[in-house]
């Protein structure tokens, strides 16, 4: 166990921890102010309000240094608040605030601006430097219908650029000029509107003042409750918390506490949620009568659709009847959908939409793995060496999955594999993109099995330990015809061949697929060969390998899992 | 910095690069225009902030320095010796406002009245015949100044041929690369660029890194102003720098190897290339060099003008065309450095004592100058000595011993010496006496020996001028990424100019605030280092200064 000592009291820290992090770990979070750190970005050492002093032993000559990216090493002295220290950092904030307009009381943030805790906690009373060169002049962008700026109030931590490369990689965001004239821009020094944001929104929830905002203002304060949901509009299911006030919404932020989507989310997510209380949604039930639908009591609804439904049982038999339940309800409602027409209606047409889109998934999965299920969290992403990427566009379809993706390709000592018509935001930068005619997902998958066979590159350990029918398998596999796969895929047999050898020699792969996969009268087929791919190389059963389906709505898998499809019941 | 970035730009390797590319497009214009800039960006699979911020960092690249015709230095030698303003009176007779620019330090500290026009500099006279400059009538002379060693000649020996010159390169291609550092690490050989860093350490901890790739950097752009010993060594010793590159590039693995020369030495650029050009003829660089298996390719890049380049975080950045901005350590540059791979970066001057050290033995080079300051160092006197020019001094060697015998003492009253660059000490002149050259004795007195320029202040110059000439390079420069040094810079040199105006006089107190500030709280030794000068003048010269503070 190593050793180091706050304010000469031990505690013990874990290897490559910064002094920041050990700090916080120990003590109050608020003991070492910072500005330009953020939980999901990597230390960055703009600020310098995180300084500490530093002793290699006790009573030894003390250095000052940034806490955001020190590592803290066997035996250190750090000292966080010496009188040294707080001068340090009062002057800092001071020299801060000759550019800052001092307009709190009217400003959006007013009471959750980083900015005004730390001047609050450094204790700056007045700034005595005479006025000088300022950016107080600087207007508001109101260009954008989400997103807005206001850079009169910017510190330059570079958070909304950080955040703009390191959690979504769209780098729409950079600085241009230098020292003190050294400023935010989008783009060419576009307006928002004109630059190309994506309108994640990570920049406007990183940033500590309220120089990047959206019009919802969702860091000032006037919401009454928060509340902690999970979001349902796709399969990444991010959670959020809803600020709310009477029971209006006011905004979404992401919680950096989510493992799901760490302080992240998309503008679906933290935006498209007008629809919550808009005039057009039902509040009522309605009854259809003489061709006009009616408002109803609930009552009045119960006994007429226990009516109908007596009435088609005793008349029709229970099959003449069937459920349809969505993957954006919970497990509890799935289930009790599910169980009310399998248990009082005695029938199993129920559905959902879990079988529309990913059937094949769960039923190839079934088939080569006995479940049907994504076989990883996406946290696996830091454990693997490879993606493979086939019949998705997740950058679009799951954008927050879709960034941590980006973020693995970006990476020159990753692999990234793209199989698809289209060069998605992934393809752009994968080292493979094999761009197959669409439909033929088939030939382009025994083509890269072929190849890893033929290069010798199987994993056999584990096709002979957990494996079965591998003989026959092989038997039907390198009986294909490559020229005819290849010029029905239309990929080059060589392409092909360089990313079947980049996934088989990988040390770990993961593959992600989407509806190019499965919306396809072959679908369950292609997931099989994902599964068999996966088994072959033995990239199964580990952490950083495995096969993940993309799916559609946020509980997706729990709707199936709860019985709600014909073929399979709960549990 | 941004590791996706370096992530990125690294994919193309070094022969597309993006900030070569940035420098063409800023050709003839004087500035890329945006549609290009968001080509680039495409083309590397950045954003366009990113091409645009990049170009908007550097002098010669952002859109101010459209339609710049000639450029006028502006740096402290030039300064103090007060000759600009009679060559910006003779430029304005040929060139309009808006095509004079400004470079910070030509390296002609030693003539003075310097200014770049179409790819040459000038100095000294030259300005008298600008006509036939800019007609093309004249022909490009160079600059004279005196070379000299104190002891023998070591960095200033007459060379000799390649062949001859680089026998020892062929012998250490027969070596053990533990062997060949081992002999490094014995000369006790420290870096040059002012932090005096065990060069064999540096090494050995890029050795140690594990990576196919690694590179060697050549820290050539020399922004003191008043230095010009790497301009030296780069014109006139090209192939002790290539050596010192090869050998480095042998002992810790390396492959690659980055001249990274500032804009403003443009003949320093054609003269290395033409070394370059005669290693690649002799098979000395290349694939499989004489048969070793070992491969080593060269590649200069030309600066764009920014003093913060200096800095080896920030000079990564540049090289990879991100915006030069100090990276935080650790990662140090041996584990992480250019497009996230090992590196090691290295000043010229260092990297010229490796054929030295090489040829006669690690323990020759120890055996010369003190204990912790091993082997020569090369000075730069500017026009105010009687004997300007380039010293290669003995380790050691007392200052009197400089600045009188070899170069021949002051031409006129002098107050004080800034030596080390604007980041180096002030030292009065009747402390020079107290002073012998090494890291120590200057460390011990409260200055700092950095690369070793010395530039004079003359006895009229104003030394609150000098205060606010300080802080205004330091502020110009600032790479703008941390705190203390974007503001604090800035406000130091708006107090000096409000004190000059007799505006308002400066609080005493919050002026030592700020320069506590900055030398605690700065990322990197730009800001952390400006207020050693400053701090020096305000105790030496309280008596002249003491009327604008309160």
């Amino acid at each position: 166990m190593k050793t180091a000592y706050i304010n000469d009291i031990a505690y013990t820290f874990e290897p490559g921890e910064t002094m920041l992090s050990f700090v916080r770990r120990h003590k109050d979070d608020n003991l070492v102010p910072t500005l330009c750190d953020a939980p999901n970005l990597d230390p960055f050492g703009a600020c310098r309000v995180c300084s500490g002093e530093v002793a290699l032993e006790e009573g030894g000559p003390v250095k000052t240094m940034a806490s955001c990216h020190t590592p803290v090493s066997e035996g250190q002295y750090i000292y966080t608040s010496t009188a040294s220290v707080q001068k340090l950092r009062k002057n800092i904030i001071e020299l801060v605030l000759t550019d800052h307009p001092l307009d709190c009381l009217t400003c959006e943030v007013n009471g959750n601006c980083e900015l005004q805790t730390v001047a609050a906690q450094v204790g700056i009373r007045d700034v005595r430097y005479p006025a000088g060169d300022n950016h107080l002049h600087k207007t508001k962008d109101l260009s954008h219908p989400y997103m807005t700026s206001d850079f009169s109030k910017c510190i330059n931590c570079y958070r909304c650029v950080r955040a703009c490369d390191e959690v979504q990689g769209e780098f729409v965001l950079s600085m241009a000029g230098r020292g003190f004239d050294a400023h935010i821009i989008k783009g060419l020094d576009q307006s928002f509107m004109d630059s190309d944001c994506v309108s994640c929104g990570a920049c406007s929830q990183a940033c500590p003042t309220s120089a990047i905002s959206d019009v919802f203002q969702s860091k000032a304060i006037q919401a009454t409750e928060t509340t902690r949901t999970v979001c349902t509009y796709c399969g990444v299911g991010c959670n959020l918390d809803v600020a709310t006030n009477s029971g209006e919404i006011l905004s979404i932020t992401a919680p950096y506490d989510a493992e799901v989507n760490q302080g992240h989310t998309c503008l679906k997510g933290r935006f498209a949620f007008k629809f919550y209380d808009h005039p057009e949604r039902l509040d009522s039930p309605m009854i259809k009568r003489n061709g006009e639908f009616e408002k109803v009591s609930w009552d009045e609804a119960y006994s007429y659709i226990t009516d109908k439904f007596n009435h088609y049982k005793d008349t029709y038999g229970p099959d003449s009847m069937a459920g349809i339940s969505s993957s954006r309800c919970t497990n509890e409602e799935n289930y009790l959908m599910q169980k009310f027409f399998r248990a009082v209606l005695q029938t199993n047409n129920i559905d959902g939409c879990a079988r529309v889109c990913h059937s094949p998934t769960a039923l190839g999965m079934q088939r080569t793995f006995g479940t049907g299920a994504a076989t990883n969290s996406i946290e696996d992403l830091q454990f693997t060496n490879c993606i493979m990427v086939i019949g998705a566009n997740p950058t679009d379809a799951h954008p927050v999955t879709g960034a941590k993706l980006k973020q693995f390709s970006m990476k020159q000592d990753n692999v990234t594999i793209v199989i698809d018509p289209r060069r998605t935001e992934i393809a752009r930068y994968a080292d493979h993109h094999l761009a197959l005619r669409p439909g033929t997902n088939v030939a382009v998958l025994n083509m890269m099995m072929y190849y890893i066979i033929d290069e010798g590159l199987v994993d056999e350990s584990f096709i002979k330990n957990r494996t079965e029918g591998y003989e026959d398998f092989i038997k039907e596999l390198m009986a294909i015809d490559i020229d005819k796969l290849e010029a029905v895929s239309g990929v080059p047999r060589e392409q092909v061949r360089a990313a079947a050898i980049a996934y088989a020699t990988a040390p770990n792969a993961m593959s992600f697929h989407g509806l190019g996969v499965t919306e396809h009268s072959q679908g369950t087929f292609t997931v099989m060969q994902i599964a068999d791919l996966a088994m072959l190389t033995g990239n199964i059963g580990r952490r950083g390998v495995g096969v993940n389906p993309l799916r559609g709505q946020n509980n997706v898998q729990g709707s199936a899992d709860m019985g709600v499809q014909p073929l399979q019941g709960a549990g | 910095m941004s590791e996706n970035l370096s992530e990125l730009l690294g994919r193309k390797g070094l022969q597309e690069n993006l900030f070569d590319k940035l420098g063409n497009l800023a050709q003839p214009a004087g500035t890329p225009d945006e549609e290009a800039l968001a080509l680039l960006a495409d083309e590397f699979l950045i954003g366009k902030a990113y091409t645009y911020g990049t170009a908007t960092f550097y002098d010669f690249l952002k859109p101010e320095n459209k339609g710049k015709q000639v450029y006028v230095c502006n740096g402290t030698a030039c300064e103090c010796a007060g000759t600009q303003p009679g060559v910006i009176k003779e430029l304005k007779k040929q060139f309009t406002d808006d095509q004079i620019g400004h470079m910070c330090c030509l390296g002609r500290c030693h003539e003075n009245s310097a200014f770049h026009y179409k790819g040459h500099n000038y100095s000294g006279a030259a300005i008298d015949a600008l006509d036939k400059i800019v007609s093309g009538d004249g022909e490009h002379h160079g600059d004279r100044y005196n070379v000299a060693a104190s002891h023998d000649a070591i960095l200033t020996a007459d060379f000799t041929d390649v062949d001859t010159y680089y026998e020892p390169w062929l012998a250490v291609l027969a070596q053990d690369s533990a062997d060949v550092l081992e002999e490094i690490k014995t000369s006790n050989v420290r870096g040059r660029g002012g932090a005096g860093f065990p060069m064999g350490l540096k090494l050995e901890f890029c050795r140690n890194a594990e990576g196919p790739v690694k590179f060697i950097i050549c820290n050539a752009d020399e922004g003191d102003p008043g230095a010009y010993s790497d301009r030296y060594l780069l014109e006139e010793q090209p192939h002790s720098v290539l050596f010192g590159m090869l050998v480095s590039g042998y002992v810790t693995g390396a492959n690659h190897g980055i001249l990274y020369i500032r804009a403003e030495y443009p003949e320093a650029v054609e003269i290395v290339q033409q070394a370059i050009d005669a290693l690649k003829d002799r098979g000395l660089v290349g694939s499989n060099i004489g048969n070793s298996g070992f491969d080593f390719e060269f590649k200069i890049i030309q600066a764009q003008g920014s003093y913060i380049c200096g800095e080896e975080t920030a000079l990564i950045n540049s090289i990879e065309g991100q915006r030069p901005e100090v990276r935080v350590r650790p990662p140090y540059p041996a584990q992480r450095g250019l497009f996230n791979r090992p590196t090691v970066v290295n000043n010229v001057e260092t990297l010229a004592a490796l054929h030295y050290i090489i040829s006669e033995g690690g323990e020759a080079w120890k055996a010369i100058g003190t204990d912790k300051s091993s082997g020569t160092k090369l000075v730069c006197l500017d026009s105010y000595f009687n004997k300007p020019g380039m010293y290669e001094v003995v380790m050691g060697t007392p200052m009197k011993t400089v600045i009188k015998d070899l170069g021949g003492g002051f031409k006129e009253a002098v107050k004080a010496v800034q030596i080390g660059g604007p980041l180096g000490g002030v030292v009065p002149v009747e402390k020079l006496g107290d002073l012998t050259l090494d890291f120590e004795s200057f460390k011990e007195h409260g200055f700092l020996l950095g690369h070793a320029s010395v530039v004079s202040i003359p006895e009229d110059y104003p030394m609150i001028k000098y205060i606010e000439h300080l802080f205004d390079f330091a502020s110009y420069e600032s790479c703008g990424k941390c705190f203390p040094c974007r503001l604090g810079t800035k406000r130091g040199h708006e107090l000096a100019s409000k004190a000059i105006q007799g505006r308002e006089t400066i609080d005493r107190e919050l002026f030592q605030d700020l320069l506590t500030t900055l030398e605690q709280g700065s990322l990197c030794a730009h800001g952390g280092g400006i207020p050693l000068p400053i701090r020096n003048i305000v105790q030496h010269f309280d008596d002249e200064l003491k009327n604008y503070f309160s």
